[in-house]
């Protein structure tokens, strides 16, 4: 049980860390002026949003060593944390497409009048994502941006489909184990439960932490 | 692509299981058990989504209690709850088919009730004060002005909520219900060295549809505007924007 | 220094620049006024290729704009651009938003951009509101530091896009005498203004527009007491002739090219 929880805890924060990286990556090609880069973006987003995550953790862990050339794939099956392995990746890919959604809807959201200031005090291209454009849209799409963390978050119970041993596997192998599933099961549902709240309230103080900021966003086009 | 045409033979199983012969499975059965949620849950989550929004404390706190966990909990862990105890707690014997259906109805009752509450919200105070003037009572009001308003407003949501409902139907290949998931671990369990297609055709399955009801749900937003849900705090009783009269009064739930 | 030949832009069929020919040298301070509508914005947005040209050459400081191998990274840098809004970065201080391109594009240490950006902010007379961030700040302030911002590049251009119209009367004079200072220290200025009080002490040329020609162009005195064209008796005679508290060209909407 606790090392279920440690499993999912791990999960968790490595998928949120890395989609992150991957869904603003893919938010700005998005936006990218170069067609193919777009076109890509628009591709992963289409795909990963429309196909459900219990899928890609199945692909990842059945049919990825498959398609490996043989040795490789072997060796992959033999690896004890491949199963954790391979519910990083998946649900990484899952997450960031819905990620990147919210990060493209936050740079939308940006006045066009903040990029063309970066553009004629001659910054670069990255340069005016970096330090202009993408602070302003964290601020703002902080609510939606919490929201689908604790989604990831509660994602992490379907990676138990392929035997990673996190929280929600390590409960029904308790039920099968020793028939005191429902104690398990319920001190299970505990942790989610306080953990997503947790997620929530953090984000709403956050949230009021960064106001000064937010507030004047929304000011900014209506002076 | 010859490998995909063979795959293409089964197509049968992919898309309704063993039916006529056995039990309904495939995808028309990710699809029958969204929609009866989707229906079920509207009713239910409306009724929670205004209670939500009601002043008097004993009608919105259970609600927001009742969303904020079900929300909060892994929709995987309530098809476990309904499948493995509750049944035995009730000494009943549920068919995997109605647990699961049960289970996601209670899932998805929290997200429409979040749903109902913003598009109620998202109607401008001054249309019900303008009703009111006109001379309706508060209900007349909420089902002649604001609930056709909040209604339009909700539309997209509701499209886009089917989606991820419908691609959430896929966890009830864990308990092992024939859905489509399960189908095409099946056949591809039958001839393991055509995995990859067996899988491309699951994946085809959901694709078709999740895209093309995100069409609709665009061309939707379009039309009436999209609601931000992300926006709506929980708030206990927002007097201001209420169905409900000031202070004390009706509930209208 | 800036020098536009036949420049001609499209928005899908309607023609914003009309066959634009302008020469302006250094150290010239040029006010552009005409009806809105009349395409100034985009004009002054083509300087530093916000807005891309169909036709014609627009030659820069020696750049010419439609090279594509023209850096227009570097060639921005040597621009500077005051907008209608401001445009401030809000998740930045306004010393902050001054110390931003010192520090990235030109390199500059922490300290020196520090430094440099609390001079200019004396300079706009804010130096006590150097923490302040953007939403604390008056519209006349946030232009001051906007203005700072720009000039925190040492540029050898200042573009300035309606600076004062999205301001309350009261507060337009202080951003005014900012920008006065700077003509006078020999900057090349060019103004989008209907502020005609600030064009007559400072501008050397007025450049008429309207439907995205230039209409006229001449000295300032010229401009005032004996203007050509028929169209430019009449926007003046709107101008001047309204009593200034009335300021009615102060609420004319974004203009919509």
């Amino acid at each position: 049980m606790i090392t279920g929880i440690k499993v999912t805890v791990l999960i968790a924060v490595v998928t949120s860390v890395m989609s992150l990286l991957l869904g603003t990556l893919i938010a700005v090609m998005r936006k990218s002026r170069i067609t193919p880069l777009r076109a890509l973006g628009g591709l992963y987003v289409e795909t990963f949003r429309n196909i459900p995550g219990l899928l890609w953790l199945l692909f990842f862990y059945f049919v990825f060593p498959e398609i490996l050339p043989s040795g490789l794939g072997e060796k992959l099956n033999a690896y004890i944390y491949f199963p954790i392995v391979a519910s990083i990746i998946a649900l990484t890919f899952d997450n960031a497409s819905y990620v990147s959604d919210i990060i493209r809807s936050g740079l939308l959201a940006v006045p066009p009048g903040q990029r063309e200031a970066a553009i004629s005090t001659g910054l670069s291209r990255i340069q005016q994502y970096r330090y202009v454009l993408l602070p302003q849209t964290f601020r703002k799409i902080l609510p939606p941006l919490g929201t689908r963390m604790i989604h990831n978050f509660k994602n992490s119970s379907l990676c138990m489909a392929i035997t990673a041993p996190e929280l929600t596997w390590a409960t029904q192998q308790i039920e099968s184990l020793t028939f005191r599933g429902l104690e398990a099961t319920t001190l299970a549902t505990a942790f989610y439960i306080v953990v997503s709240l947790s997620i929530g309230g953090v984000i709403i103080i956050l949230e009021k932490y960064l106001k000064i900021d937010i507030e004047s966003i929304t000011h900014m086009e209506t002076g | 692509m010859d490998f995909l045409i063979e795959q293409f033979g089964n197509w049968k199983f992919y898309l309704i299981g063993a039916y006529p012969k056995g039990p309904l499975g495939g995808l028309s059965i990710n699809i029958a058990i969204a929609l009866l949620c989707m229906i079920i849950s509207f009713f239910i989550g409306a009724i929670f989504g205004m209670g939500r929004l009601s002043c008097r404390r004993y009608i919105s706190y259970p609600c927001i209690i009742y969303i904020e966990f079900v929300r909060a909990t892994p929709a995987l862990l309530l098809v476990f709850w309904f499948f493995l105890f509750i049944p035995s707690v009730l000494g009943t014997n549920i068919s995997l088919f109605w647990s699961s259906v049960i289970a996601l109805s209670i899932y998805s009752t929290a997200y429409q009730a979040e749903i109902v509450r913003g598009g109620i919200l998202a109607v401008p105070r001054g249309q019900m004060e303008a009703a009111l003037s006109s001379g309706m009572t508060r209900f007349q009001a909420a089902r002649t002005v604001i609930l056709p308003q909040a209604f339009r407003m909700m539309l997209p949501s509701f499209v886009s909520f089917f989606i991820s409902l419908f691609k959430e139907t896929s966890v009830i290949y864990i308990i092992g219900v024939i859905d489509l998931t399960q189908a095409g671990v099946i056949i591809s369990q039958r001839q393991p060295d055509r995995m990859f297609a067996s899988y491309l055709c699951m994946a085809i399955g959901f694709f078709v549809v999740c895209f093309s009801m995100s069409r609709v749900a665009k061309t939707l937003e379009k039309k009436v505007g999209i609601l931000d849900l992300s926006s709506y705090r929980p708030t206990v009783c927002r007097t201001d924007l209420s169905l409900y009269p000031r202070g004390r009064g009706k509930s209208a739930a | 220094m800036i020098k536009f030949t036949n420049v001609n832009k499209w928005f899908g069929d309607h023609q914003v620049l009309k066959d634009i020919t302008l020469e302006i040298s250094r150290g010239e301070v040029v006010v552009i006024c005409g009806p809105s509508g009349a395409g100034k914005s985009t004009l002054i947005r083509t300087i530093n290729k916000l807005e891309p040209i169909d036709q014609g050459e627009i030659i820069v400081d020696g750049f010419n704009l439609m090279d594509p191998k023209t850096d227009l990274t570097a060639l921005r840098a040597e621009i500077g651009m005051v907008f209608q809004h401001f445009n401030l970065y809000p998740h930045r201080t306004a010393l902050k938003n001054i110390m931003l391109a010192p520090q990235k594009v030109r390199g500059l240490s922490k300290k020196k951009a520090t430094e440099r950006s609390l001079e200019l902010l004396k300079k706009v007379g804010l130096a006590h509101k150097s923490d302040a961030y953007p939403i604390q700040l008056s519209g006349g302030e946030q232009q001051r530091v906007a203005i700072a911002r720009s000039l925190a590049m040492e540029p050898r251009i200042m573009l300035f896009d309606e600076p004062t119209s999205a301001l309350d009367p009261e507060l337009i004079n202080e951003v005014l005498d900012v920008m006065t200072s700077l003509a006078r220290e020999g900057m090349t200025m060019i103004v989008i203004t209907h502020e005609m009080g600030f064009a007559r002490s400072v501008a050397n040329r007025i450049i008429f527009m309207d439907n995205g020609e230039i209409l006229e162009i001449g000295g300032t005195l010229d401009m005032f007491t004996k203007p050509k064209h028929q169209r430019t008796r009449e926007f003046m005679s709107k101008v001047l002739h309204i009593p200034v508290a009335n300021n009615n060209h102060e609420d004319k909407p974004e203009e919509g090219g």
